[in-house]
């Protein structure tokens, strides 16, 4: 009986200091992989290893991604892949941990102001000596599609999917009400058709995405909103336009009520879909054209979904194609050259680009978004011919990586958008404080 | 003189290891090794990084006193300590009020208290769970369990006033522990002081006031002292609801530490936040035994 | 005279009663809206009973994402919370047995650094507690949810332990050490058996307190096959359509069992260890 005891304690204790040990693989790399990480790859393609795969996203892309890597892992026996997923900031979250514990995915997805960190950190792989290898097959890629992940020469990543913000709006509703919308709506133009459609149905504008809809309405003047240590714009006033927008909402009565909104965060729940009753709905929705498909898939049976262009006054000079979303390739895992043959299969192969279907938006190689046209849904189409027929002939090179301090940023012009859609401050006050505010921001990250 | 005591009685094993001198230490080791470890380390090293500039991917720069400077100016700091101190000084007084009169009816014994006393407790055994505040989200969701019952259509967690009185109800209904707590005490109070008053002819509430209230005011304040420090620590309930909104109405002080912290990669600032706190508890703590002699019995 | 006393007695009754539905509903209605269909939810939500009960949410909810089950998710959570609760158990009564039982120098500071650990709050040490585990390369592991149980660092445990153990008549060791039993041999054969019921409360308290635990697994857990329930819940939450409520309720019921049933069946030692932690001591 005592004997029993002693030894129920001897093993827990034992226990307690074998627990470093139990960790797993991060405590076993340790320290001492930090200065021999960059740019060495060890291993070789044929070994079994284990990948690990991050990524953000909704319970959608989930599936099709893990799908698509268990194919993978079907395929090449000897590799296994475990995947990392999480809600966007959740993502980045555990990313920059776990750069700190040299422990980041194999390959992971990134994108904008987030990947220029994990550049300046000298923490992904330059993917140009894979390219001239032959490992990474990108000849069906385009140039301009690799340029937005291209810095300082050298490939950083590959893009997932392009796409380029939209509105996304209730055609079933509008047809029903006899109202047509035409692609390249002004500011003014969008206003009113908002106030038609309230007039007509009831339905509000849910007008968001303020940091996109801000950065292009800047890129309209021929400016960048994110320069290195400060605001690219010379005035409080040329941030104004999308605030006066809700303001004018708000005063005219077809701008949402943003408190119904609230805990509602997820694709599915935005009040395009989840509304009851018009005083709860919203007849559109801001978001990158892929989101689409989800959306639609959400939406309740009979509602036909369609995207249109983002009001702005200048449309040539705001458009943009998102291609900066991309996967990339941490240097301090052991397996980069069987993760960039990954890469290389989820890029260029026919039956993954079949399951993932342009998820994330319009594939980066032209050989597989050919592959998977036949099998589009409607939806998938209409964002296909949104992309290519509406946003590329009408825009503009995107712009280059947001520096550091672009996400306190884009927070605060969250935090300014609320406080006007409560009508807690006006347009001009809310533009004035992101003026001030923003540039202090930028040139304290600039000088960290 | 226990050392004498012990010398004379003798042991069986008389080697060093065997003294009580050495016993003590080797069973305080775990504690004092886990002090060392798991608390002076920690504190020592946010200490020094509240005087730094550090975002985790790149290493620490001294800057001084700069981030304590930064907060003293930023707004949001000022919202979300306001924010956390309205949440503990309404929760906190509310669940005690509530635990001591639900503790008062309780006491009377019938068959059917254990039964009672399990419902009322319950919702504090659960209450931490991430599932009772996903729950409580969904319950006061516009076309949630609330609204229908009450046959209106209001966005609690979207109203600026509403939102964090739904996360203080969530606090005040776990009012279970505390109400524990009293019974218990009441319970040791003896019955011949009742007796006494009743001689005298007074009555219930004159003996509730006289009897029962002074002698609690120990416990009532052990227990407000514990519950306000946990009341300024409040984190997963407003993530999980309300995330800070709207518009920062329940961006809780440990909340928004976190958000500049894992989100904002300022963890210099962050360390600096975490210090301000605990000299602010530690403040209001003392300010509240300070108030001790005026009210508590003792 | 009697008439109207049987009558307060049942106002009494109907009262406390109501009370306490009205206090229980909204565990209640989670319940019951985890057996409606997941798309009737919210239009029914004034219905306590399902009319239709249907077993589809839970089979939904289990599947959990990207290949892990809850399955998974509950295996960990177990395994956290029972390997925590083993290291509080140990640690907090060697360290008890010391503080209450033995004289020696620094045992009066020792002690108030015991009561300080109670008073400070964790989430101050949040951060710092982060960078530390992250420069041991601990993060995305579970030690930092369980090293530092081992460790007597909950304070409560151990002023717990102490309180009871000071109710052990000194007599017994005393008797002990005339049959030459040295003070290692007295916890073990003395001290020890006669904690029991402490034990217990002390071991509950820790397993519920883990396996309700939301930052740590938070701040230390990275990928979705290492989560524990508390943020495979959250996830859910955040990633699933609207209309799976159903699941999630499902899995949140599931979640809550297990803390329901220590309730059921342990609620003495609950009690016991809720009034030690509120009376002054």
């Amino acid at each position: 009986m005592k004997m029993k005891k002693i030894t129920a304690m001897a093993l827990a204790c034992v226990m307690a200091l074998g627990l470093a040990a139990c960790g797993g693989t991060s405590s076993s790399t340790g320290t001492s992989a930090a200065s021999a990480a960059p740019a060495s790859s060890t291993g070789t393609a044929a070994e079994p290893c284990d990948l690990v795969v991050a990524w953000w996203g909704s319970q959608g892309r989930n599936e099709k991604f893990q799908s698509a890597l268990d194919l993978y892992a079907e395929q090449n026996p000897g590799v296994t892949i475990e995947s990392q997923t999480n809600g966007f900031s959740d993502h980045l979250t555990a990313l920059s941990a776990a750069a700190a514990s040299n422990d980041m995915p194999d390959m992971a997805m990134l994108q904008g102001a987030y990947y220029q960190q994990f550049v300046d950190g000298d923490l992904l792989v330059d993917l140009m000596p894979y390219v001239e290898s032959g490992a990474l097959d990108l000849s069906n890629v385009s140039e301009s599609v690799l340029a937005a992940t291209t810095i300082d020469g050298k490939l950083y990543g590959v893009c997932a999917g392009t796409n380029s913000p939209s509105v996304i709006y209730n055609k079933t509703l509008l047809d029903e009400a006899g109202i047509t919308i035409e692609d390249n709506m002004n500011l003014d133009q969008f206003a009113e058709k908002c106030a038609e459609i309230y007039e007509k149905t009831g339905y509000r504008s849910f007008i968001s995405n303020p940091s996109q809809m801000i950065e292009m309405l800047v890129r309209g003047e021929g400016k960048i909103l994110y320069e290195t240590d400060k605001l690219g714009v010379e005035s409080a006033e040329e941030l104004q336009p999308y605030f006066a927008l809700l303001e004018r909402g708000r005063e005219e009565g077809w701008l949402m009520d943003y408190s119904l909104t609230v805990g509602l965060d997820a694709t599915e729940e935005q009040p395009i879909i989840y509304g009851t009753t018009p005083e709860t709905s919203s007849w559109c929705s801001f978001f990158n054209s892929n989101q689409a498909d989800a959306m639609q898939q959400a939406a309740p049976e009979g509602m036909e979904l369609a995207l249109t262009t983002c009001p702005l006054d200048n449309p040539k000079e705001s458009n943009y194609l998102r291609e900066a979303m991309s996967w990339c390739i941490p240097n301090q895992g052991g397996n980069i050259d069987q993760a960039v043959a990954l890469l290389n299969w989820w890029i260029n192969s026919p039956e993954a680009n079949e399951i993932i279907m342009a998820e994330p938006g319009v594939p980066a190689s032209s050989e597989a978004a050919k592959a998977i046209e036949p099998n589009l849904s409607d939806i998938q189409k209409k964002i296909f011919t949104y992309i290519n027929d509406v946003i590329t002939p009408n825009c503009s090179p995107a712009n280059p990586p947001a520096g550091a301090g672009s996400s306190e940023v884009t927070s605060l012009i969250t935090d300014l958008e609320e406080k006007v859609y409560y009508g807690e401050i006006t347009a001009e006050a809310a533009a004035q404080e992101l003026f001030e505010e923003g540039n202090r921001i930028m040139s304290e990250a600039a000088a960290q | 003189m226990k050392k004498e005591r012990n010398s004379k009685l003798g042991y069986a094993k008389n080697g060093w290891l065997y003294k009580e001198k050495t016993a003590g230490y080797i069973f305080s080791a775990p504690f004092i090794f886990g002090f060392l470890f798991f608390v002076i380390v920690p504190v020592a090293t946010s200490l020094y990084y509240a005087f730094c500039n550090y975002n985790i991917l790149k290493p620490a720069r001294w800057v001084g006193l700069k981030n304590f400077i930064d907060i003293f100016q930023d707004p949001t700091f000022y919202k979300a300590l306001g924010v956390t101190l309205k949440f503990a000084f309404i929760s906190v007084p509310l669940k005690l009020v509530f635990a001591l009169i639900v503790a008062l009816i309780l006491l009377k014994g019938t068959k059917l208290t254990p039964f009672y006393r399990a419902a009322y407790y319950l919702p504090s055994i659960l209450g931490s769970s991430v599932a009772v505040a996903i729950l409580w989200k969904r319950m006061f969701a516009v076309d949630g369990l609330v609204n229908k019952l009450l046959g209106i259509q209001f966005a609690w967690l979207g109203s600026t006033t509403a939102a964090l009185w739904v996360i203080i109800l969530l606090a005040v209904w776990q009012f279970g522990s505390s109400m524990l707590i009293f019974l218990s005490a009441m319970k040791q109070i003896p019955p011949e002081l009742y007796e006494a008053a009743r001689v005298d002819g007074a009555g219930g509430i004159y003996s509730f006031f006289r009897i029962t209230l002074p002698l609690l005011t120990p416990t009532i304040f052990f227990n407000l002292v514990m519950q306000l420090i946990n009341g300024f620590m409040v984190f997963a309930q407003g993530q999980i609801i309300t995330d800070g909104k709207p518009m920062n109405s329940t961006l809780f002080y440990v909340l928004y530490m976190y958000q500049q912290s894992f989100e904002y990669s300022k963890v210099g600032y962050a360390a600096a936040m975490g210090w301000i706190l605990l000299v602010l508890v530690a403040l209001f703590t003392g300010l509240l035994f300070k108030t001790k002699k005026y009210w508590v019995y003792e | 005279m009697r008439a109207k006393k049987r009558i307060s007695r049942i106002a009494y009754h109907t009262i406390v009663l109501a009370v306490g539905f009205v206090m229980i509903y909204p565990l209640l209605w989670m319940v019951m809206s985890s057996f409606k269909e997941s798309s009737t939810i919210f239009h029914t939500a004034g219905q306590l009973l399902p009319t239709q009960p249907t077993l589809e949410n839970y089979a939904n909810g289990w599947k959990g994402f990207s290949h892990t089950t809850f399955a998974t998710f509950f295996k960990n959570t177990f395994f956290v919370a029972a390997m925590g609760t083993v290291g509080s158990i140990v640690s907090s009564l060697l360290v008890a047995y010391g503080l209450s039982r033995l004289r020696f120098r620094l045992r009066g500071l020792l002690f108030a650094l015991v009561l300080l650990t109670m008073m400070l709050p964790g989430q101050i040490l949040m951060i710092p507690q982060y960078l530390w585990y992250n420069q041991l390369g601990w993060i995305n592991t579970y030690s930092p949810l369980i090293a530092e149980f081992y460790f007597a660092t909950q304070g409560f445990f151990v002023y717990l332990l102490m309180n009871f153990m000071d109710g052990i008549p000194k007599d017994l060791d005393e008797a002990a050490k005339i049959d030459g039993c040295s003070y290692y041999s007295i916890f073990s054969r003395i001290i020890l058996p006669l904690s029991t019921p402490a034990i217990a409360t002390v071991a509950i308290f820790s397993f519920m307190n883990r396996w309700n635990d939301y930052m740590g697994p938070l701040l230390y857990l990275k990928r979705t096959e290492k989560y524990t329930i508390s943020l495979a819940l959250k996830l859910f939450c955040d990633q699933t359509s609207s209309s799976d409520y159903g699941a999630l309720f499902a899995m949140s019921t599931l979640s809550l069992l297990p803390i329901f049933l220590i309730f059921v069946t342990m609620q003495k030692y609950l009690t016991q260890g809720v009034v030690t932690s509120g009376l002054k001591g």
